[in-house]
């Protein structure tokens, strides 16, 4: 009689160096439950696991775990969103989440505006910025500064000062000037 | 009447050769071969191929404890904690034979058994609770130790 397939799992389900019956007892078990073991760990026992030996670091790198573990700590419709968004292909997820994890450790550079005197000065305030990710980096681009109600430099933190010109330059190098770059370490 | 009506068997058949009768109220948590005693298949014997004995015996108590609705919650937890208490070998097996017969419940405890084994340990400490031989070139050692220093900064602070 034909045994019916375990009908839980996805079509991984190929158990990892089955034949080394000396190994180690964790590559009796399929793919897909090492990725729900690590579904249930905190990114550092993820990453530990990983650096445990070569076929458990392919294992836990792998970017079909990486998304899992995206949707798991931003929620399904972030990550519906990002891939239905036509910019993005073939997204990188562990990198992607290695990125967003280290904001917690964001760094701001203030960019300095030349004067026709050939002075450096921080830019001032501006309002209607927006926050682009571009090349790897997050950059606030400033909007206008005068006559604006809100003054951008104080609803942050940060104690970089915020941006404009300072000797009317173009209208293109205002966007220029008031850029805020931050680096991912 | 139906009181003393027998209670229904379902008849499973380990890899290694061994029979187990087992009440189709416990049977019918094995979801992937439900279906075959279902069918009017009751009475026949449903292989289990790739199902030790030892391992079948463990699911089939855990499947009569979850199906008697007598048992208390703190019961069952009771039983849970005391059920995973097995050898990392049996474990794995376990997980496999839960996938299989495909019993979430079962799958869900032990998958959260290991995860908590693996919280909290360093790479070396994971190497030796599942005896993991170790095969990284001596670059790659050298990140494993950077990063385990990165993550365990506090438990590192004294060396």
């Amino acid at each position: 009689m034909a045994m019916a397939e375990g009908s839980s799992s996805s079509t991984s389900t190929t158990a990892i160096n089955r034949d080394e019956s000396s190994s180690s007892p964790i590559t009796k078990i399929a793919q897909d439950h090492i990725f729900s073991i690590l579904l249930l760990l905190p990114i550092e026992s993820i990453v530990c696991f990983a650096m445990t030996c070569r076929k458990l670091k392919f294992l836990a790198y792998s970017d079909s775990l990486w998304e899992s573990v995206c949707r798991r700590d931003w929620g399904n419709s972030a990550i519906d969103a990002l891939k239905a968004s036509s910019s993005v292909q073939g997204i990188h997820w562990k990198k992607l989440y290695q990125q967003v994890y280290q904001l917690d450790s964001v760094c701001c550079h203030k960019l300095l505006v030349e004067t026709p005197d050939g002075d450096e000065i921080f830019p001032g305030p501006r309002a209607s910025h927006s926050l682009n990710f571009v090349n790897g980096c997050l950059v606030l681009f400033g909007g206008g500064c005068e006559g604006d109600e809100l003054d951008v430099s104080r609803s942050y933190a940060s104690p970089a000062r915020w941006c404009p010109d300072v000797a009317s330059p173009s209208a293109e190098e205002h966007v220029f000037d008031s850029i805020f770059e931050v680096s991912l370490i | 009447m139906s009181s003393t009506e027998a209670k229904k068997m379902v008849v499973l058949k380990s890899f290694d050769g061994v029979t187990f009768e087992v009440e189709e109220s416990v049977a019918v948590q094995f979801e992937s071969i439900r279906h075959m005693f279902e069918d009017n298949l009751a009475g026949s014997v449903i292989p289990l191929s790739n199902i030790k004995s030892e391992i079948l015996s463990k699911v089939i108590d855990y499947c009569k404890r979850h199906a008697d609705d007598t048992t208390d919650e703190e019961d069952l937890k009771a039983f849970d904690a005391d059920f995973v208490k097995v050898e990392h070998g049996t474990l794995f097996d376990i997980i496999r034979a839960a996938n299989y017969l495909n019993i979430k419940s079962l799958l869900d405890l032990t998958c959260q058994t290991v995860a908590d084994m693996i919280k909290g340990k360093t790479p070396a400490e994971i190497r030796e609770l599942f005896n993991i031989s170790d095969e990284f070139t001596p670059e790659e050692e050298e990140e494993a130790s950077i990063i385990t220093r990165f993550i365990y900064m506090d438990r590192y602070a004294d060396c």
